[in-house]
């Protein structure tokens, strides 16, 4: 593992866990697990992600229940499937815990280095042939670009340090974030690094090229710290946490977080005057920032321009830990001088005699477009090299450590001769996160939304364990503990199921008796209420309901595991018509994620493709029809040629004709 | 049928050019054969017992054209000698089909080219059936899917409309009426996404019910529009069926060769004369018709003989023919006193097309010398049907009335709509589009009872959009996302 990022910690510990033998080599150990953003974990489709890690065994969900400050539920206003938990880590505490995780882990050894090349040796020349190089039929509309490379051309054997030792590994897993050539903007200063006090890593973007792959400049931003106690509190809007804040993992046993507040503060017409009268100081209006910046979270010289007509924008104060003088300033990530910046603060209500502890800055990065991995995140010109993290293309925590943990995965998995960890779009915001890398061409650091998920109404919070607990306990993902109360919520679920399903129940408005369950659908019915109708039916219910609970109770006796399988239980009725309605339009569609494209395709000698697909299926070569049809620019008609090409080719194979790729 | 993507190894021949008028016909030979073939039957530079080198590719050769080396009696090492014609040799994949194609080009039209394509036949060749280029083409991956059934839509285009439209759908006409209907939706899922995502900022108020409501209502009034305009596609490819139907010696067949402009259809004093449908194409203002004369109808219970037997055989096929009829031209004998009762019609089956009815009066010159001007008998008055249209076969008097109310109706399709929009749906958009229609009626009626959350909203617009983009092509989420961070002012 090179990177003890996020990804690179998640990588390393699931590695371990599935009983690799590993190193993880980071520039310093003291680093592991830094939040060099926002100190927070989790969010929309953030917090589905960190439930999801959790579930397979991941480390981030405890991470944040046992260092957060501040535990909120987002969206309560909206449906269920939107709510997202959100928490502020306290930053130190959260890195402390990770790395001590890192190094206690057994079977992980963590160097302090900097990587500057991936080892890898040529495939043996039979098998690196190029399928389709044999073609001269294409119509000559892409010439000038490499034949597909199906297969890939080097092995990994490991990685070389600055100072030249050599690290051997079958299988290596890339997260080095954003640190290949990280180039730090502050106005017109620029520093070498890939984050505040850090070093950048010079070498491995050549070695990257040198074995064919093609990277790409993003840009990311940060906003400056405040000094708490120079912060007049009394003038800005608290927001508290949750009265009853729940923990983000089904692993935490004790959760009583201690809470503090973070404050709101409105930007006002002079903090954009200043703003708009600097913009040419701004490296990123004075162009010398080259990278792409994600339109999600843009600076606030970017807010001002873009959103002229606001006469002011929103802005959190964060503090970055329990006890810790550093405010974050959250919705002010900037890159303009520091002179600027600090007339910024201090035109703000309560910041008039802010002191900035650190500025805001933008930094530059090379990242590894991920239409170059497969959807196992194995890369395809280096076999046993994997990529995880913001070094494809990615930005955020959870986005970071998602990745990690299925590179890790499937790195073992993969050296032991057993089958990638099986995602889907329909099953995991997992699966939408590597589908969407696979598959989209994507120009910005990208980030989760669960607006990106089809399945959005299935993909809740509170039914990870129910989508993933199987696949967690197949791979062997959680330990003892785990295992245990997976199970033991599973059931708990299975039995209110049957509970609800087995009592019939008069409605107190009048109408026909249903059962319970149907009962729960009526909107103003919540689970209390119809358990408590069930139980009024049913004399015989309230005994079994206590016995399930009883049970639970002993093999997971944290109050919060049996709130989530309740919500579950009453969400997963709710919902159950959209669900099923989605579940048969997109069966469809999923059916056709089931239809193999042969790796040897030769997309561009196929003229009755649209230009534009098979421009984009030639780089993104997906692995399934369904893929096929997700990519912006392919459609309909493209996917029917596909197939008819797939049966045409089965039909010339079956009668003992050529390969029929010259289509 | 056979499987339409099987392939096939023959060496295929035909008209590549329409049937008809035009000075020059292009007879196509394509398949693995065809450059023999050709050698079989035409001698120029590359081909027959010239020069040793085979044809230079892609350049067209004089030469003649002549039967079989083997099918011929030779005499004196003469050919039978067809014509002096043009010949273009394509080898694979450069062509058309994709495959190995001889093109001749043939003067005097007809007739020499039928000549070429029984030539080639009898040098190994099989006939092509219609669209076979094409469809080889397709499978070949010369054609994408949409052209292809544009090709084959034009290939079949019986008129000049018809071809426009094709022409027009290349263009992309569906796809911008497809457009009018996504973007607004794009821009409702925008709006409710912006209010998913960014709940905690202040400007992304949730959407108000009632504007979801009617975004949702003009989306499905768009598609109704577009799904009216399906018919139109049919009636543009394959022509308006109109059907002649009436009693036996109403006049009929008549009549129909009074509108085809020809004797077609046997004529006679003896009711029961037509017993097969007669059939034929006519062309006027730029539109095709296809015209069936059909047998009279009658009870023929009573007829025992032979002869019952036939015309009861003939008034089922009339009856099949009337019911897949666009356009039914109900006839009646005028007369005040002995003119015939409008025959009963079977409701004809769910066609595509609004199957309509015309009312005709026939024999108007023999009607009461002027004493009746409406030539109507008692028994022919319905208030409901309107004036029917009054004809004289005989003299023609009131033909042109009938064909300006056969265009009145044909108008009524919007054929000239769907021409200038460049929309013909085929049945594959036109399945989709009822899919799409249903999904938002059920939305919309999701909103009558309590409304749905702004989530459950969102994924259901999505996944419509999705299926939209099955037409269109376009992927949304991106598009979306866009749409949110331009419209939204979001932080993190
Ligand atoms: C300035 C800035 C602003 C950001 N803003 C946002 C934001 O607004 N929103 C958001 O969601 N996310 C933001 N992030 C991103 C977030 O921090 C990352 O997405 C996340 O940390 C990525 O995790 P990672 O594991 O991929 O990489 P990182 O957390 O960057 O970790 C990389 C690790 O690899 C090590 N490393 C790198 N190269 C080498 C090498 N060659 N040899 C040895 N060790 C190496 C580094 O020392 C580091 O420990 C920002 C990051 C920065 C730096
Ligand atoms: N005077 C006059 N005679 C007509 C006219 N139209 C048809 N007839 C005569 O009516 C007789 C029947 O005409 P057809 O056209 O054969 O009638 P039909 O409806 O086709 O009859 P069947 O095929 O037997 O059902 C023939 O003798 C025609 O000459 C007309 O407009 N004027
Ligand atoms: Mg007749």
């Amino acid at each position: 593992m090179v990177g003890g990022g996020h990804a690179g910690i998640e990588a390393a510990l699931a590695a371990a866990r599935l009983g690799a033998r590993c190193v993880l080599v980071t520039h310093a150990i003291s680093e592991i697990g830094r939040m060099p953003c926002n100190p927070a974990i989790g969010g929309l489709g953030k917090g589905h992600l960190v439930r999801e890690i959790d579930v397979l065994g991941g480390e981030m969900g405890l991470a944040i229940d046992a260092t957060g400050i501040q535990f909120r539920m987002l969206n309560t206003k909206k449906g269920p499937a939107v709510q997202s938990p959100r928490a502020q880590a306290d930053k130190h505490a959260y890195q402390r815990r990770m790395g001590e995780v890192v190094l206690a882990q057994a079977g992980l050894e963590v160097i302090e280095g900097d990587v500057v090349d991936i080892l890898a040796m040529p495939m043996d020349a039979a098998s690196a042939t190029c399928a389709g190089a044999s073609d001269g039929a294409s119509d000559g509309a892409l010439t000038g670009e490499a034949a597909p490379r199906t297969k890939p051309a080097w092995r990994v054997r490991g990685v070389r340090l600055a100072d030249g030792r050599e690290i051997a590994g079958a299988r290596v897993i890339l997260s080095s974030g954003t640190f290949m050539r990280g180039l730090m903007h502050v106005g017109a200063r620029q520093t070498i690094g890939g984050r505040e006090g850090a070093v950048s890593a010079e070498g491995l973007s050549e070695s990257l090229r040198r074995l064919g792959f093609t990277l790409r400049r993003l840009k990311t931003g940060t906003p400056p710290r405040l000094a708490r106690d120079s912060i007049d509190f009394t003038l800005l809007q608290p927001q508290p946490g949750d009265v009853d804040p729940q923990p983000f993992s089904l692993r935490t046993e004790v959760f009583a977080p201690r809470q503090v507040d973070c404050h709101q503060v409105w930007t006002n017409a002079t903090t954009h005057a200043l703003i708009r009268a600097n913009l040419d100081r701004s490296p990123l209006y004075g162009g010398t920032i080259e990278g792409q910046g994600p339109r999600y979270c843009p600076s606030i010289e970017d807010k001002v321009v873009r959103f002229a007509d606001k006469e002011r924008h929103l802005l959190f104060l964060e503090p970055e830990g329990r006890d810790d003088n550093e405010i974050y300033v959250n919705g002010l990530s900037t890159s303009l001088p520091a002179d600027v910046q600090e007339a910024m603060v201090r035109s703000l209500p309560g910041l008039e005699a802010a002191r900035l502890l650190r500025y805001g800055y933008a930094v530059e990065y090379d990242s590894v477009p991920s239409w170059q991995i497969h959807d196992t995140l194995e890369t395809k010109p280096v076999a046993g090299l994997y990529l995880a993290g913001q070094v494809l293309g990615t930005s955020g925590y959870e986005e970071a450590a998602a990745q990690g943990l299925v590179a890790g995965v499937n790195a073992v998995r993969e050296l032991g001769g057993h089958s990638p960890m099986p995602l889907s779009r329909g099953q995991s915001y997992l699966g939408v996160l590597v589908d969407d890398l696979v598959t989209k061409d994507i120009t910005e650091p990208y980030r989760m939304f669960t607006s990106r998920a089809e399945h959005r109404l299935h993909l809740r919070c509170d039914n990870t364990e129910e989508r993933l607990g199987p696949l967690a306990l197949e791979f062997g993902l959680l330990d003892a503990r785990g295992r245990r109360v997976l199970e033991a919520r599973a059931r708990y679920v299975d039995g209110l199921r049957a509970l609800l399903a087995g009592v019939t129940v008069r409605p107190p408005g009048g109408g026909p008796a249903v059962v319970a369950a149907q009962y729960l659908r009526f909107p103003e019915v919540n689970l209390e209420g119809a358990l408590a109708a069930g139980l009024a039916a049913d004399p015989g219910a309230e005994e079994r309901l206590h016995a399930l609970r009883g049970a639970l109770a002993e093999a997971a006796p944290a109050p919060h595991v049996r709130a989530g399988a309740e919500a579950q239980v009453e969400n997963g009725l709710k919902y159950g018509g959209y669900i099923a309605k989605q579940a048969r339009l997109l069966a469809q569609r999923d059916d056709l994620d089931l239809r193999a494209l042969p790796d040897d395709l030769d997309y561009k000698s196929m003229s009755a493709l649209s230009f534009e697909a098979r421009e984009k299926l030639t780089r993104i070569r997906p692995a399934t029809l369904g893929q096929a049809g997700r990519i912006d620019g392919v459609r309909a008609g493209d996917l029917a040629v596909l197939t008819v090409f797939l049966r045409k080719r089965r039909i010339v194979r079956r009668q003992g004709g050529g390969d029929g790729g010259d289509i | 049928m056979s499987d339409p993507i099987e392939m096939s190894q023959d060496t295929v021949v035909a008209r590549a050019t329409p049937e008809g008028e035009g000075g020059l016909a292009v007879v196509r030979l394509s398949g693995p054969e065809a450059m023999a073939i050709a050698a079989r039957v035409f001698r120029g530079p590359g081909f027959g017992g010239g020069s040793g080198a085979g044809p230079v590719a892609r350049r067209a050769v004089y030469g003649i054209f002549h039967e079989p080396i083997d099918a011929q009696v030779v005499e004196d090492g003469a050919l039978a000698v067809i014509d002096e014609i043009l010949a273009l040799p394509l080898p694979g994949p450069h062509s058309y089909t994709g495959e190995d194609t001889v093109e001749f080009f043939c003067h005097g039209g007809r007739q020499v080219a039928a000549l070429v394509v029984r030539a080639c036949q009898a040098a190994g060749a099989v006939a092509a059936p219609p669209g076979e280029f094409t469809r080889r083409a397709f499978l070949n991956g010369r054609l994408t899917l949409d052209q292809a059934e544009a090709v084959a839509d034009l290939i079949q285009a019986g008129s000049e409309q018809a071809a426009r439209a094709a022409v027009a759908q290349l263009r992309g006409g569906l796809d911008a009426e497809l457009g009018a209907v996504e973007w607004p939706l794009l821009d409702l899922l925008v709006r409710l996404e912006g209010s998913l995502e960014f709940s905690d900022d202040d400007d992304t108020a949730a959407v108000p019910a009632a504007e979801v409501r009617l975004t949702l209502e003009e989306a499905r009034d768009g598609i109704e529009t577009l799904l009216a305009l399906a018919p139109a596609g049919r009636l543009l490819r394959e022509g308006i069926h109109v059907v002649l139907a009436g009693a036996p010696n109403a006049g009929k067949s008549s009549l129909f060769n009074r509108l085809v402009g020809g004797e077609r259809a046997l004529v006679d004093a003896e009711p029961g004369t037509t017993r097969d449908i007669v059939t034929a194409p006519v062309r006027r203002g730029g539109r095709l018709y296809v015209l069936h004369d059909t047998a009279g109808l009658r009870d023929t219970s009573h007829l025992v003989d032979g002869a019952g037997r036939v015309e009861t055989m003939g008034i089922a096929r009339t009856k099949e023919t009337v019911a897949q009829a666009d356009l039914v031209l109900l006839l009646a004998e005028a007369g005040a006193a002995g003119g015939q009762a409008w025959p009963e019609l079977a409701a004809g089956e769910a066609s595509m097309a609004p199957a309509a009815t015309l009312r005709v009066l026939t024999k108007m010159d023999l009607a009461g010398g002027g004493r009746d001007r409406t030539g109507l008998a008692p028994a022919q008055v319905d208030e409901k049907a309107g004036k029917p249209i009054a004809t004289s076969s005989l003299t023609g008097a009131g033909v042109d009335d009938l064909w300006a109310a056969i265009e009145r109706q044909v108008e009524a399709w919007r054929l000239d709509e769907a021409v200038s929009l460049g929309v013909v749906l085929n049945e594959r958009h036109r399945q989709r589009l009822l899919e799409c229609r249903d999904e938002l009626t059920q939305m919309l009626a999701l909103y009558e009872g309590a409304t749905p959350g702004d989530e459950v909203a969102g994924t259901l617009l999505a996944s419509l959009l999705a299926r939209l983009g099955e037409i269109s092509g376009r992927v949304f989420t991106e598009q979306m996302l866009d749409g949110v961070f331009r419209r939204f002012c979001v932080g993190k």
